[in-house]
């Protein structure tokens, strides 16, 4: 019970924190080329709100912990096993995609948030993220403007997410 | 498998134990294969048919063919007609070649939709002379077809050869809004003491563009709803939205089905090993199969998300004009953006004839596949 509580006070903060830092970069100026550091980082977003699915949320977990100690290969079996439970579950796919994109695989990372997107509805906070982890991909392959067109994308999402609090991070 | 081949062997009075079929079931959305049945003895080690068996997916390919059309908004939407008068095919070195309906007809002017629905064979064969027979069977390594048939216009009708795995991996891509993921049996290798020595991991990769399959798919439910597998809400309800395809070779030797819900794309081949016929269509064989397995499995109702590029537009039937935005008698139907007709048709008065028209056909007590030949008359006639 005590470590519920725990957890609903941490997923309250990463709230605060998301709200107020927003997932993306300011939007790029005009002038002003998308520099790779310019790149924001991607805040982790409650997991209350990622799934309903007591299994899926251990998964994720796991693949998140694996991920952070450098696991990618770990993080990515316990995220197929996620991902055969709720296959069309946005944020588990963009969670693959990032640890794709971390192992240095930025074709599949693209194609992976690309494939969230499509699960995505009308969920800009997931596909804030997915435009994120799209640019980042692309400033690893060269593509510099193809980078700043998916930042700035990414930055009208979150917009759109802070605006539509309510129903993006649902707490129940 | 065997025990519903039984059953049919029976109902139609071959002889027992003649008749051999495959089934592949995977994940829509992991690749991840999660039934394979070689044959009426499933645990037989030796010929496994879902892989091995090479057969004609006859109208199976016809997809590919509309994909390819519908991925040219400019000039292919849903309601675009195509021509089903009579065809000759001549190349050099070759005999003259004359598709021919399933129904020995012609059907003059069909819509695009109508057209995969019923699976004509004269329409789609004409539609994919229009578009480059080159062209389309080069999109054939995207969707993970390896060989290459001969470059006729009979290969667009799925004269070719393919195991069922394959054609798993064919509506793997549509079901999956065109991503393709390889399909997968061992996600990896561990020791014996749990350590991982190998692993293959999900791999997917963007192969068609998601609104034209979206629209694809569309017209696959539309098969199930109103085409060549309507049937198949004797197994499965109408809510389930299940998308799908049947498939008949020359002389009935082979009979498929293919198709997806929600979760699942499943595949069943029906046939003899000799290569002689099975007399059964993919409806009334391959299908019947497929319906049984897949109201046991309990699968999630189909329900692909709307890209952003996609619209519906309330269209009139007849004239394939968009109504005015107050009449309620139209058909909605999903178009790629900027591609819907932009002239609007006032309200007519047909539609209350039609209605009308229905509930008398009700009235009397007619079978709902009936009317829908009734209706089905009654538009070639305005076409005239």
């Amino acid at each position: 019970l005590k470590n519920n509580f725990v957890w609903f006070v941490f997923s309250a903060w990463l709230l605060l924190l998301a709200g107020c830092a927003g997932v993306a970069p300011p939007a790029p100026s005009e002038t002003q080329p998308q520099q790779p550091g310019e790149a924001a980082i991607i805040e982790p977003a409650p997991k209350s709100a990622m799934s309903d699915n007591r299994a899926v949320i251990a998964l994720l977990d796991r693949a998140q912990t694996d991920n952070a100690s450098g696991q990618r290969e770990a993080a990515g079996a316990s995220l197929e096993r996620a991902l055969r439970i709720e296959p069309r579950n946005p944020w588990l796919w963009l969670e693959l995609a990032q640890v794709r994109l971390a192992q240095g695989q930025y074709a599949q990372a693209i194609t992976l948030a690309r494939k969230s997107n499509s699960f995505s509805g009308h969920q800009p906070s997931v596909q804030a993220r997915n435009w994120q982890v799209i640019g980042q991909a692309r400033v690893a392959q060269g593509d510099s403007a193809g980078a700043e067109q998916a930042f700035k994308l990414s930055a009208e999402l979150a917009q759109q997410a802070e605006a539509d609090h309510g129903s993006v991070f649902n707490f129940q | 498998l065997a025990s519903r081949l039984a059953w049919i062997e029976k109902a139609r009075k071959f002889s027992a134990n003649t008749l051999e079929g495959a089934v592949v079931v995977s994940s829509t959305q992991t690749g991840e294969i999660q039934a394979m049945v070689g044959g009426r003895d499933a645990r037989y080690a030796g010929f496994n048919r879902a892989i091995d068996a090479q057969r004609p997916i006859g109208s199976l390919a016809k997809p590919i063919v509309y994909l390819t059309a519908l991925e040219d908004p400019q000039r292919y939407t849903l309601i675009t007609p195509l021509d089903d008068n009579e065809l000759v095919w001549s190349q050099p070195g070759t005999t003259d070649w004359k598709p021919q309906n399933y129904d020995h007809q012609f059907h003059d002017q069909v819509q695009l939709r109508t057209a995969l629905e019923l699976s004509y064979n004269v329409a789609t064969a004409r539609l994919g002379i229009e578009l480059g027979v080159e062209h389309i069977l080069d999109k054939l390594p995207l969707y993970g077809i390896e060989q290459r048939p001969p470059p006729f216009a009979s290969s667009l009708l799925g004269a070719f050869g393919l195991s069922p795995v394959e054609v798993t991996q064919l509506y793997q891509t549509f079901a999956d809004g065109g991503f393709r993921t390889p399909l997968r049996a061992i996600r990896a290798i561990v020791t014996a003491d749990g350590k991982p020595l190998q692993r293959y991991p999900l791999n997917v990769e963007p192969v068609a563009p998601p609104a034209p399959v979206y629209l694809l798919t569309a017209t696959l439910q539309g098969v199930v709803r109103e085409g060549t597998a309507q049937s198949l809400i004797n197994w499965l309800p109408a809510e389930m939205n299940v998308a799908g395809k049947t498939g008949t070779t020359d002389d009935l030797r082979d009979s498929w089905f293919a198709g997806y819900t929600g979760d699942r794309v499943a595949v069943v081949w029906v046939g003899r090993d000799d290569n002689t016929t099975s007399g059964l269509t993919g409806s009334s064989g391959a299908m019947t199969i497929w319906g049984e397995m897949m109201k046991n499995i309990q699968p999630e109702p189909l329900d692909p998300v709307m890209p952003e590029e996609i619209e519906l537009v309330n269209i009139d039937p007849v004239s394939g004009l968009r109504y005015d935005d107050g009449c309620k008698a139209g058909m909605l139907l999903p178009f790629i953006k900027d591609s819907a007709p932009a002239e609007t048709s006032p309200c007519r008065d047909w539609s209350e004839d039609v209605l009308k028209r229905n509930s008398d056909a009700k009235a009397e007590g007619k079978p709902e596949a009936k009317q829908d030949t009734k209706k089905r008359n009654w538009f070639q006639r305005l076409f005239d």
